[in-house]
């Protein structure tokens, strides 16, 4: 059986990697090793076969069917499912930020039953908290499209969400003050 | 690098033009196709593997760096798909305690002097067979030498590995195949095919 440097030297032979003088010196050492010689010609004959291996031509008929899977993978009804899927995200992300706004345009308005007046700005804010909602909702349904072909979309919405309420919420207390003291 | 045929393709199709990715597929289908065949071992098989690394091409066409050679791209694709199939092949096998056979190894004395094709179908079934024997890894390696005469980097940049790993990986092939040539006695007269060729 030929050693482990005998071995990588004939590997290298089959590669044409071998200076001719290494080459030589493969020679004449499997001259004088039976075994190893036999193991050469036994790789020999694996290199040579896998080199005359014909290349199989793919069938005529497998353009056709590619194209017409992937005209089926991009039909409407296939793509609803990702639709869907965004749609039920994007939904997702704004009740995580409708819900401590809600909270604050409750706790607003109750605060503010007993004036008429502070009553009729609370549901003027919360008018146009629900707008500036719906405009958000347009902006995280992107965002969540985005989730299917980008994977650094998610990461960035889970950061937004926070942000996004922290900063709403402290708005809308800031606006309310700046009326309250208008008045 | 791609040629820039193939770039405008790859453009074409980004802007989502079906017809440009049309061409890619009858440019690169034979390649795909032929990988897949010497990979999974079977015509039905390879047709579904190539149609099925297209698809995610096509699907992850917005990933493809033009810095890079499509083909080899594309191969990479298919191949990881192969390895991946022949993983699940090999888990369902070991699942229902039946390992493969090499039935299809057999080949046919009965013609005396076979046809030309016939002689090349023979090859290319027998060599399967041998090929059919290494494990996923060390099939693609040799694959990807023998038919696509990659060079050690451009497999190991298809395979993501390393220079080395697909080195070793080469050699211990040749040398598994070269062990069942001596004792795998369809694979001998396989060889007095090729001889007598």
């Amino acid at each position: 059986m030929a050693n482990e440097q005998l071995r990588q030297q004939m590997q290298e032979a089959l590669d044409a990697s071998l200076s001719a003088e290494a080459y030589q010196q493969l020679r004449k050492q499997l001259d004088d090793d039976p075994n190893g010689s036999a193991e050469f010609n036994r790789l020999r004959q694996v290199d040579k076969m896998l080199k005359e291996a014909p290349f199989e031509r793919a069938p005529r008929r497998l353009a056709l069917e590619i194209m017409a899977r992937l005209a089926e993978a991009m039909k409407p009804e296939n793509l609803s499912r990702n639709s869907g899927l965004a749609l039920a995200l994007g939904l997702s992300l704004v009740m995580l930020v409708a819900v401590p706004l809600l909270v604050s345009a409750i706790g607003l308005f109750l605060y503010a039953a007993g004036s008429a007046a502070a009553l009729s700005a609370v549901l003027h804010h919360i008018i146009n908290l629900l707008a500036a909602v719906m405009s958000m909702l347009e902006v995280f349904m992107q965002g969540a499209r985005d989730v299917l072909s980008n994977s650094q979309a998610p990461a960035l919405l889970m950061a937004l969400i926070p942000i996004t309420g922290y900063w709403m919420l402290k708005f809308a207390q800031e606006k309310y003050e700046r009326d309250k003291e208008g008045q | 690098m791609s040629d820039p045929t193939t770039l405008d393709w790859v453009n074409a199709a980004l802007e989502g033009n079906q017809d440009a990715f049309a061409e890619i597929v009858y440019a690169y289908q034979d390649s795909v196709y032929n990988l897949c065949y010497r990979m999974l071992g079977e015509r039905t098989e390879a047709e579904d593997a190539a149609q099925e690394a297209f698809l995610r091409a096509y699907l992850n066409l917005k990933r493809y760096d033009p810095a890079r050679s499509f083909k080899t791209w594309v191969l990479s694709i298919a191949s990881n798909y192969c390895i991946d199939r022949l993983r699940r092949r090999r888990l369902q096998w070991l699942s229902l305690d039946d390992e493969p056979t090499s039935d299809h190894l057999s080949l046919s004395s009965d013609d005396a002097e076979p046809e030309p094709a016939t002689l090349m179908r023979e090859h290319s079934k027998a060599i399967q067979a041998l090929l059919s024997e290494l494990s996923p890894d060390y099939r693609a390696a040799v694959v990807l030498r023998y038919w696509y005469d990659y060079s050690y980097t451009e497999i190991a940049d298809i395979m993501d590995t390393t220079e080395s790993a697909v080195k070793s990986r080469l050699f211990r092939a040749r040398q598994a195949l070269a062990d069942k040539l001596d004792n795998n006695a369809s694979a001998a007269r396989l060889t007095t095919i090729f001889e007598g060729s």
